[in-house]
């Protein structure tokens, strides 16, 4: 049950376990999320299939209460005004990469 | 303050003023031997202009928050750009860069500091950090990487004010997984913070050290090597020139993979003391540089990427012609036995008779830089043997059969873009290496032989039944013959179940052919959906 | 005499439907950036649309136990602003930073059984010119009645890390965070009501459920999945990982646990079948659940992802919403699609809740 790799190791940590190798094994590649509740990225069961569906639908639900601040930019606090627009489904392509390199 | 110092201290800072002021050729500043007086108070002008305004200046002409840290280059402009974006400080791109070279230079990390993070810092693509603390990472590397924790230095109060800023910016910090099951404000206050103060504190003897090390000139003729992932190795000089204050021009001449002249011009600046940042054009593609200069500044190393597509790129060496002598690469690094086959040895300096222990040997042309010679191998011995130009030795792999494969990366992500939208996809580069099980017949053991790149075809599949279901190798991208996957277009698909993405779950199979014997090797590979927050350290 | 007869019962019928023609249902939903939508659901029919001032995406919503005013949280978690569901006239204004210097996250308020009352969960921190400082989470209570600059009449500490308020109908204060809470509303005690992160199941690990979704409107009762590990099963057995649902009566005030499948799938939120029997669970699936026996009965993939589960006061139609900007309806009997609703102008709800009212 390979596919069920990152939840095992969720529950893990749930259960206390000390094991902190298995820990460290939820590895994932650097700078994404291994936060799976649903993840970003991977979802809990280290695929796609369970992420949001479309991404397009989540993506307010994740920045409007600053969920993965590091890949989607939050509204509360840091950029208020990222996502003017209110339909996720027809305004994606004008939402903007937020940091300045100017 | 003892008499004799309070006497004595009016003295010092008369003559440090004295000296300041009367000096003509710009003394080196005593507190940091590599910048100037004038550099220093040029810097401290800049941050009073730019940052005084809810930074207080201390007496001592330090400033609050700020002359408390100690931070990589992109970790100052990060710095920086956040202060843009949560307070509104309005900056002049001249005295954003100029602030970034103050503090880098006066506030930096010494090489050793950032040797355990340099992937993170090259912008590596599909990398998996190792030796990561588990407390720090759980804590810290579920959101970013923890290079971006790792590659800075504070002293506990600094490290916990950096968790009030966590707070009070994202307050559901606490609630997402992997910190809801804690109380996260209290290690992060408590335990965390005390080991990050002692993990990475503010003052240490290696940034002492390298403070009082002579930072040195990286002007001069260098030869420069590298390998472009999934395209092939490289080799060609460059000509480094001061164009003032730690900025240079150069000028490649390169030999591409495919054999094919390239030149190009490039602009850097070197932060620190040793860390090189260029951006260069070749052939009309931009690039980025960011490498490291050795401490005796005759060596440079790291990584170049496309401008648009920090995900493309690769490694390069490159060696100070004056003060170096040797072999860079041997380009391929293995030989088959009873095969015929062209070697290039890259090198400074090459000189005398060239040899390959178990090889005949017939050199075509040699020159100080480059020797090309056609070797074949009869298959005795096996494994990695010498080869000489000269004095200079190296090694290369000698083989008969390529026992079997290995992807890499194992585990790897890709990001769909475009489609209309302005993140660009990311790509997903493999490449595949060959290995001999080595004199004991058996793979996986101390004996196997890296045989380096070998040629393969390139395949994606579902990875599994439930991949197989949503048909992600249908759409979730292509993979080119060299190995790159570029995945399809961002968007809402609707073609698929829930109109999703164009995310798949996908094996990417490398398959070598010799002969009528087929090698298959496998890499796991998310192609996963895109994200707007990309600074420059993950 | 047969004429009379059929006559009263006439009577009586109209007179005992009186009350429910009266009391008709709506569903209250918030969009982005400041839209509240009153929907006749039965009709599948928006019937009136506001404007909240000064809104970014509309969060929590609470209804007044009348059904008269919505409060909605607002204003980047800073804001709670009462609108009128009859005009959309903006009636309450609440702002939570209410001290110097100041910002703060609201993670949920409620109101009390008698209207008078909001409690609210805040997270302040302390913005020096540069510097935060993180400062305890507290609760604090207004009077719906202070109009426009509402202040605190009464303010309490509070644990961390709280994410959901419940109103019981006595009008004690029940709080989901590491552990489900009682709150005094008059002293700021708290008390553990049922232990989560310290409870003591047998062979369950430390269960994880963040809930923000209310689903008691029309069952009285609030539930939501929760995930644990039975310690007693191998680590490579998948049945080991299990989810649950955790209840709470919102008469009662009593809590259950049932567990229902092992972890195949990904359950935002649940809701109760009015008659108790069933509940309904969804995320990027809608699944039916057995709760005697408990079991899942029934699995359909949905259109999208939906964050909230809810349910008509019959018990007939389950829907689901939040993500983008329609409500599905599915049969409760067999999940059968029995039609949807489309907010106008298509705005994205983001993580804005459905309420149900009648009224």
């Amino acid at each position: 049950m390979k596919h069920l790799k990152p939840l095992n190791k969720k529950a893990h940590l749930l259960a206390g376990s000390d094991n902190t190798e298995d820990v460290l094994a939820m590895q994932s590649v650097a700078g994404c999320t291994t936060s799976t509740d649903p993840g970003w990225e991977v979802d809990p069961f280290g695929s796609v299939a369970s992420l949001c569906q479309p991404m397009e639908a989540d993506l307010y639900g994740c920045s409007d209460p600053c969920w993965w601040p590091a890949a989607v930019p939050d509204t509360v606090n840091t950029y208020p005004d990222w996502s003017k627009g209110e339909d996720t489904r027809k305004n994606w392509r004008s939402l903007q990469a937020v940091f300045p390199e100017e | 303050m003892t008499l004799k110092n309070a006497l004595f201290m009016p003295f010092i800072l008369f003559l440090c003023f004295y000296l300041s002021a009367c000096s003509q050729d710009d003394k080196k500043s005593m507190a940091e031997p590599n910048v100037t007086d004038t550099e220093i108070q040029a810097g401290r002008m800049l941050i009073s202009d730019n940052c005084s305004g809810c930074h207080m200046e201390m007496e001592d002409h330090t400033f609050s928050r700020i002359s408390q840290i100690r931070k990589t280059p992109e970790g100052w402009d990060m710095n920086i750009a956040r202060m843009m974006i949560f307070h509104g400080l309005e900056i002049s791109s001249e005295d954003r860069k100029a602030l970034v070279k103050f503090l880098s230079d006066t506030q930096g990390l010494a090489p050793s500091e950032t040797l355990a993070h340099r992937d993170v810092l090259e912008r590596k693509h599909n990398i998996i950090e190792q030796g990561t603390d588990p407390d720090l990472a759980s804590m810290c590397a579920r959101c970013h990487t923890y290079a971006r924790v790792a590659l800075q230095r504070r002293d506990k109060t600094e490290w916990q004010n950096l968790v009030h800023m966590h707070l009070g910016q994202w307050a559901s910090i606490e609630y997402q997984m992997l910190s809801r099951e804690r109380d996260w404000r209290a290690d992060a206050l408590g335990s965390v913070a005390e080991k990050l103060g002692q993990m990475y504190p503010l003052k240490t003897a290696a940034w002492d050290e390298w403070q009082n090390t002579e930072w040195k000139d990286m002007s001069g003729e260098w030869r420069i090597v590298g390998h472009e992932d999934g395209r092939g190795d490289f080799n060609g000089t460059m000509r480094i020139t001061t164009t003032g204050n730690d900025t240079y021009k150069v000028e490649y001449d390169l030999v591409s993979p495919e054999g094919t002249s390239v030149t190009g011009m490039g602009k850097s600046i070197v932060h620190s003391g040793y860390e090189w940042r260029g951006a260069s054009e070749l052939q009309g593609q931009k690039y980025r540089e960011i490498w490291a200069a050795s401490k005796d500044g005759n060596s440079m190393t790291g990584r170049f990427f496309q401008k648009d597509h920090s995900e493309r790129g690769g490694n390069i060496i490159a060696w100070r012609k004056s003060d170096t002598k040797g072999i860079m690469t041997i380009v391929p690094s293995s030989l088959k036995a009873g095969v015929e086959t062209e070697i290039t040895i890259n090198g400074v300096d090459l000189s005398g008779d060239v040899s390959i222990e178990g090889a005949k040997v017939t050199v075509k042309s040699a020159t100080a830089d480059r020797v090309t010679l056609t070797a074949t191998a009869d298959g005795t011995p096996e494994g990695q043997v010498k080869i000489t130009v000269g004095n200079d030795v190296s090694t290369l792999a000698l083989y008969t059969e390529v026992d079997y494969l290995k992807v890499t990366p194992e585990y790897g992500i890709s990001r769909v873009g475009g489609g209309g939208g302005v993140i660009p996809k990311v790509h997903a580069q493999f490449e595949a290496t060959g290995y001999s099980v080595g004199p004991d017949g058996v793979q996986g053991t101390q004996d196997d032989i890296n045989l380096g790149s070998v040629p393969v075809t390139w395949s994606v599949d579902n990875y599994n039944e439930a991949a197989a279901a949503m048909d992600d190798a249908k759409y979730a991208g292509e993979i080119t013959s060299s190995g790159t996957f570029i995945p399809a277009e961002a968007g809402p698909n609707k073609m698929r179940k829930y109109s999703t993405n164009n995310a798949g779950d996908l094996k990417v199979i490398a398959t070598y052919t010799d002969g009528d014997r087929n090698l298959t090797a496998e890499a796991h590979l998310i192609a996963t959906v895109q994200r707007w927050n990309n600074p420059p350290i993950m | 005499m047969k004429i009379f007869f059929k006559l009263s019962f006439l009577f009586t019928l109209a007179f005992l439907a009186l009350p429910l023609a009266e009391a008709k249902e709506y569903m209250v939903v918030g969009a982005r950036p400041d839209k509240l939508f009153v929907i006749d659901i039965k009709a599948r029919k928006v019937e009136k649309t506001f404007t909240i001032p000064d809104s970014t995406g509309p969060q929590t919503i609470v209804i007044s136990p009348d059904g008269k005013t919505a409060y909605v949280g607002t204003n980047h978690l800073r804001s709670i602003v009462g609108i009128d569901l009859d005009n959309g006239a903006v009636t309450f204004r609440a702002d939570l930073d209410y001290k110097d210097d100041e910002r703060t996250w609201n993670y949920g308020f409620d109101i009390s059984p008698d209207g008078t009352e909001i409690y609210s969960y805040d997270i302040p921190t302390k913005v020096y010119l540069d510097r935060f400082e993180s400062l305890e989470p507290r609760l604090s209570v207004f009077k719906t009645d202070a109009g426009l600059e509402a202040k605190p009449i009464r303010e309490f500490p509070m644990p961390r890390r709280i994410h959901l308020l419940i109103t019981a109908k006595s009008g004690a204060l029940y709080a989901m965070g590491w552990d489900f809470y009682k709150i005094d509303v008059n002293t700021g005690k708290v008390d553990v009501a049922y232990p989560l992160r310290h409870w003591t199941h047998e062979n369950l690990s430390q269960p994880d459920a963040l809930a923000f979704w209310p689903s008691w409107d029309n069952n009285g009762i609030f539930s939501t999945p929760i995930s644990y590990a039975r310690t007693d099963m191998a680590e490579d057995n998948m049945e080991r990982y299990r989810t649950g649902l955790l209840s709470f009566d919102l008469m009662t005030e009593k809590f259950d646990l049932i567990d229902f499948q092992s972890a195949p799938e990904v359950l935002f939120s649940s809701v109760f079948h009015p008659d108790r029997k069933t509940a309904y669970a969804a995320y990027n699936t809608l699944i039916k659940i057995d709760l005697k026996k408990p079991q899942t009965l029934k699995r359909i993939d949905l259109d999208h992802t939906y964050y909230q589960t809810d349910i008509s006061q019959d018990g007939k139609e389950v829907y689901v919403g939040g993500t983008t900007c329609d409500i599905a309806i599915y049969s409760t009997k067999d999940l059968k699609r029995l039609g949807e609703v489309m907010l106008p102008n298509c705005p994205d709800m983001g993580a804005t809740v459905i309420r149900m009212i009648h009224k």
